[in-house]
């Protein structure tokens, strides 16, 4: 079930309405349970058993370390959990990927191998596959060094693995952070209804009239590139650029949005990362949630930046490559990753003779502009890998876009039609910002807003377009 | 939380709902209300807003062509090279009454096997065929445009989204209520931009060609008329479409797949013709030089069992550098696809023709 469709309007008005009407706090998450399973089970019912499968598991495992004290038993049990949790998203997401890649390989090197099966190559992808294997993988993480307790409530510990809002794209909980939640009884009382429908219907907006409006332009252009001159595939990257940033933190919204009607708080997950200074500053504000992960599960236990420079740069680019290839099974994503990974060590190796600069350049308005100015152009090249369909059509395209060709214009659309998209982007982005500064805006100007996008959201309302993140 | 905060809230709250309810009202009303009178000026009711069944309006162009029960003799399949290049009113006099179902973004391959599903029995198929067509790029897109149609095929006709189910009751309710949000009557922030710059009429942009179900008024047997000459840049620049990695991964799981879709056309009974169709010199230069289409289309048409008529052959060079017949570099205007349907109907009238 998309949250864009009609399917989900009438189904969470009845699962908030019942939800609210149950007395019994334990009778109200077996709901949500229900309610999730069934959100998951629209998309595809039999999957519903593998989602049960990896939750029931972790549980299991989750226990089994509590009880356990020894380090070897720990140890196995970890690489249980992790074992049955990377070996379902291998299985479902990247068997056909390491398959072909290996005939490629073994192609090149002048071996001949056997065809692929032909259930290799069919295998479906469940959605949400890699959000939820994150949420066991951290909880079991998070057990075995003794930062949570394990969860003793399997309810508890199946909803935290498949609560609705937030099952199919994230953001990616931390046990620590929602299962206490699950342990207290919600109240209407506690439920900032005002921000958490803002959030919904902003969400709505970011998807419906900003993101699909983006996404004709970015086909266009990435579909072809070769028909387009410098300025249009820059405008053609800037569409996706945008694009992916309001269907994400759309979706991100209206989970939140959800989450806080039901009583729930989640995580924030972007803080308006296109005005980044610098790589490090646009990973703490891009997907925060996966990019938290990734710090707290791979970057540290790998040493982090403790062993010394050099270390230091592989680990980033080990972390980022691994980023980029849970994005998805295709070498566009690893050479995404790789760049931000480039990026970031680039960034980290430059930092010291930054810091040389006087305080007054350093800080002063117009430097940190340029700095996130370039930022973004630099994030917007690895758009391109991110988007294109071959990494080789990645380097074309960046190639055409920095060395200016004189291939006449095909876009017929006027540009200004962009340039109004990006000004509603903006606006967007404000009132993305005014949550943060919610007690300085008045009340009528909040519903004032909302008002509009909803009304820009009914009559730009398209195809309902999946949430981009729902591949992944 | 004290009284004194919690009623400063409850207020909060009731003065953004009052802002809520009023700014929604001012502006949906109006907006609803503009909508209505394009109705009524332009007599379409609210019954003829049905709900697309794909994700492209000529696939349900086809779809619902195809539902009146007319018997096509010939069908031509192909990308927007074929909607815009063969004329059925010039071609039914030497083919029979025939139906263009060429469509923009959809690969001849995912076409075949769609049209293959929806059952139309032609004597004649005649399908274009350019590099483009064997690329994941294209089949995707083409998978994608056609995705919903899977439901609307004989088999699953039960699944139809038209049809029972509370998704479907409320979105049909929430139409009824605002036929302001019903997909005919959406228009992008670019099209209000265009609008506006061309001081065009409001109730008629509001009841555009989605509205009323046509295409186009000039479009017949889903033949899409181009009248606009192409540039001498479009017909001579080299257009690389960047596709030769695409092709040569792509083609080797595409021609088996493209094979079995002509099969099962043949087994039908039905008489298949590939064809390349014309484009601007620069296009088919840079197709030519990225990829081995030409060799790998006719190799694939004598496996096939096929004919195969490249359209540079059938024309001559000169047809391709004179951009009066062109509408682009890749897709002729109404004046060369007249004479483009004029030469290949009196080719396909020879058959079994041999390969040009």
């Amino acid at each position: 079930m998309w949250f864009n469709s009609f399917s989900f309007f009438w189904f969470f008005p009845v699962v908030l309405g019942a939800y609210w009407a149950t007395p019994s706090w334990r009778a109200r998450k077996l709901l949500l349970l229900a309610a999730s399973y069934f959100f998951y089970a629209c998309w595809s019912p039999p999957f519903v058993f593998l989602l049960i499968l990896s939750s029931t598991i972790d549980y299991s495992v989750g226990l089994a370390l509590t009880a356990t004290s020894g380090v070897f038993k720990r140890n196995v049990l970890v690489a249980v959990s992790c074992i049955s949790n990377f070996g379902i998203l291998a299985t479902f997401k990247y068997a056909g990927f390491f398959l072909s890649t290996w005939q490629t390989v073994a192609h090149a090197m002048g071996i001949s191998v056997a065809a692929a099966p032909a259930w290799v190559t069919q295998i479906v992808l469940p959605v949400g596959i890699s959000f939820y294997t994150f949420h066991g993988v951290s909880y079991i993480i998070d057990v075995y060094r003794r930062r949570i307790e394990a969860e003793k409530s399997l309810v508890d510990f199946m909803l935290f693995v498949a609560f609705f809002p937030q099952l199919v794209a994230g953001p990616i909980l931390r046990a620590w952070y929602f299962v206490p939640q699950l342990q207290s009884r919600r109240t209407n009382r506690e439920v900032d209804w005002l921000r958490g429908g803002f959030l919904i219907i902003l969400g709505f907006f970011q998807k419906v009239a900003l993101a699909d409006n983006m996404a004709p332009l970015a086909n266009l252009v990435f579909d072809r590139p070769g028909r387009f001159n410098t300025v249009e595939l820059w405008l053609g990257t800037y569409a996706f650029a945008f694009q992916i940033y309001f269907d994400f933190a759309g979706y991100s919204n209206i989970a939140i949005g959800c989450a806080r009607l039901l009583g729930f708080e989640i995580p924030e997950n972007f803080r308006m990362p296109y005005i980044a200074v610098g790589f490090r500053d646009f990973w703490r504000r891009w997907h925060i949630s996966l990019s938290t992960w990734l710090r707290d599960y791979l970057y540290i236990p790998l040493g982090g930046n403790r062993g010394g420079t050099w270390l230091t740069l592989r680990n980033l680019l080990i972390v980022m490559a691994l980023g980029g290839l849970w994005h998805g099974a295709s070498w566009t994503f690893v050479a995404w990753g790789l760049l931000h990974g480039i990026y970031l060590s680039i960034e980290h190796l430059a930092t010291p003779w930054l810091e040389r600069l006087p305080e007054a350049i350093r800080r002063s308005r117009v430097s940190r502009a340029a700095m996130a100015v370039t930022t973004f152009h630099v994030v917007c090249i690895s758009w391109v890998f991110f988007r294109s369909r071959t990494v080789s059509a990645a380097l074309s395209m960046t190639a055409a876009m920095l060395l200016p060709n004189g291939t006449r214009s095909n876009i017929e659309t006027p540009v200004l039609v962009y340039l109004l998209i990006g000004a509603l982007a903006i606006i967007a982005a404000l009132v993305a910002a005014g949550r943060g500064v919610a007690t300085r805006v008045p009340p009528w100007l909040w519903g004032t807003c909302a008002a509009v996008m909803l009304f820009l959201t009914i009559v730009t309302w398209g195809d309902a377009n999946e949430f981009i993140y729902f591949r992944f | 939380m004290n009284s004194s905060t919690s009623a400063s809230e409850r207020a909060s709250v009731r003065i953004a709902l009052t802002a809520f309810v009023c700014g929604v009202a001012a502006l949906l009303v109006p907006y609803e209300m503009l909508v209505r009178t394009s109705e009524r000026v332009y007599g379409v009711r609210p019954a003829n807003i049905v709900m697309p069944r794909t994700l492209s309006p000529k696939i349900d162009q086809i779809i619902n062509d195809f539902d009146q029960g007319v018997r096509y003799a010939t069908i031509a399949v192909g990308t927007s090279r074929m909607e815009w290049s063969l004329r059925p009113d010039v071609v039914e006099a030497s083919l029979g009454p025939t139906y263009n179902a060429g469509c923009g973004g959809i690969s001849s391959v995912v076409m075949l096997e769609f049209l293959h599903r929806l059952g139309p029995q032609p004597q004649r198929l005649i399908v274009s065929v350019s590099p483009l067509d064997f690329t994941q790029i294209e089949v995707r897109q083409a998978e994608r445009g056609i995705g919903l149609s899977r439901l609307t095929s004989p088999e699953s006709e039960n699944h139809s989204v038209n049809g029972r189910g509370p998704a479907a009751w409320s979105r049909t309710a929430v139409r009824a209520v605002l036929h302001s949000s019903s997909p005919e009557r959406r228009r992008n922030l670019g099209q209000w931009l265009e609008l506006f710059r061309d001081h065009g009429s409001v109730l008629a942009f509001l009841n555009n060609q989605d509205a009323t179900g046509a295409i186009n008024g000039m479009a017949r047997h889903g033949y899409r008329p181009a009248m606009n000459i192409a540039t001498p840049e479009q017909i001579f620049q080299p257009r690389p479409a960047m596709i030769a990695d695409d092709y040569r991964s792509a083609s080797g799981t595409l021609f088996p797949r493209f094979a079995a879709a002509l099969r099962s056309f043949q087994q039908r009974g039905t008489t298949v013709t590939l064809v390349r169709l014309p484009t601007g010199i620069g296009t088919r230069r840079a197709e030519d030089a990225e990829t081995t289409f030409d060799g790998d289309m006719r190799e694939l048409s004598r496996a096939c069992g096929v004919s195969y008529i490249d359209s540079s052959a059938l024309m001559g060079a000169a047809f391709s550098t004179d951009r009066r017949d062109f509408s682009d570099s890749e897709h002729l205007n109404s004046a060369g696809a007249l004479q483009f349907s004029r030469a290949l109907a009196q080719v396909l009238m020879r058959e079994p023709s041999p390969q040009l």
